[in-house]
């Protein structure tokens, strides 16, 4: 008899457990929400397609040289976007060289990136020292992260251009029929 | 020996009465449906230097949810709590979050209040809506914000998690 009431207070026991649980009970469910950020890789100069002429000035009195010290122009900007992979891809460079055209005998043409102007957000580049332009591709930003410049003039790199007389044991190879239209290209390049 | 049955035979009462309430009243549930992915496209920027859209919406009815616990006919108070278990994740990265319907009912008289308007996922649990009896069909539309081409290329994940808590 005492073993009956035992297991008869534990069945008790168990069911008012039970329902106590059941008053008042915690439930979950879950789902997933992805987002797949890409890379990108975008350049551009502006104000977009703008040819810009550099020369030296004639002189004025007989005898003296060509003037170049005016043979110069800043005009032009650089805007990128760029995301990179930080395992496949952890930075990427600017490169720039003249991909059509040849720069007139005894004369350098020369390219300085400035800072980025401080538009954007993220890694921006960093700007090398000036560059002489040449059909070979040399840095002219490196380090470029995933960031963005901003668009249009007054935003990114302000680059600029100089024209100077090679050497002046060159000045014998300038020719003003060699006056020419060059294609300077940059390029984002991956690390 | 009368007194003996007669208390055994109200034991047997009591643990019937009990067993009968606790299987009578099952447990509330919280069910979900919809996942959420979104693929930010690279031609979304058109211009060099510019950004992605900060803000990317799903749909009003990504997901669907229902608050259910038997018998239907019941109403009882119950509230909704939502947090974000991060499986990859940028901490520039926003989830919002907010209720765009008020279900349909599976109670007479069933209630649904808050969570209207968007709020922030974190990884902690914070309350979302509440309500009164079972419901479903409850939409659910998030948000992400803060994305950005400073954002590393890659697919971020979090797993959203609701708490149905009886009150």
């Amino acid at each position: 008899m005492k073993t009956l009431v035992k297991i008869l207070i534990s069945i008790i026991l168990i069911a008012g457990i039970t329902a106590t649980m059941n008053a008042q009970v915690d439930n979950v469910d879950a789902h997933d929400i992805t987002i797949t950020i890409p890379e990108v890789a975008l350049l551009d100069i502006e104000p977009n397609g703008s040819t810009i002429t550099i020369g030296p000035a004639a002189p004025l009195e007989e005898g003296d040289p060509i003037d170049f010290s005016a043979a110069t122009d800043n005009t032009l900007w650089m805007n990128y976007s760029s995301i990179i992979g930080s395992t496949t891809e952890p930075s990427r460079d600017v490169t720039v060289s003249i991909t059509n055209g040849t720069l007139p005998g005894g004369m350098e043409l020369k390219v300085l990136a400035a800072a980025d102007a401080g538009s954007g957000a993220g890694t921006v580049g960093t700007a090398t020292a000036e560059v002489t332009l040449s059909a070979t591709g040399q840095n002219v930003v490196t380090g470029v992260g995933s960031c963005y410049t901003g668009t249009g003039t007054a935003n990114g790199h302000q680059m600029t251009y100089t024209l100077i007389l090679s050497a002046p044991a060159n000045y014998g190879d300038l020719d003003f029929d060699d006056a020419t239209t060059l294609t300077v290209t940059y390029t984002l390049t991956d690390n | 020996m009368k007194g003996i049955e007669n208390k055994i035979r109200h034991l047997l009462t009591l643990a019937m009465f009990l067993l009968s309430f606790s299987t009578l009243f099952g447990q509330a549930t919280v069910t979900v449906w919809g996942n959420w992915r979104q693929n930010v496209e690279a031609t979304e920027i058109t211009n060099a230097g510019d950004d992605f859209p900060n803000v990317y919406e799903s749909a009003a009815d990504q997901s669907r949810l229902r608050v259910r616990r038997q018998p239907t006919s019941q109403l009882f108070p119950w509230r909704i709590d939502v947090r974000g278990d991060i499986v990859t994740w940028d901490n520039r990265l926003e989830i919002w979050i907010r209720r765009t319907n008020d279900g349909i009912s599976i109670t007479p008289g069933a209630t649904i209040t808050g969570g209207m308007v968007y709020q922030q996922i974190s990884i902690f649990d914070q309350y979302f809506f509440e309500g009164n009896g079972s419901i479903r069909r409850i939409a659910l539309q998030y948000q992400y914000r803060g994305v950005s081409v400073v954002i590393p290329a890659k697919t971020y994940r979090q797993t959203i998690v609701y708490t149905l808590t009886e009150l």
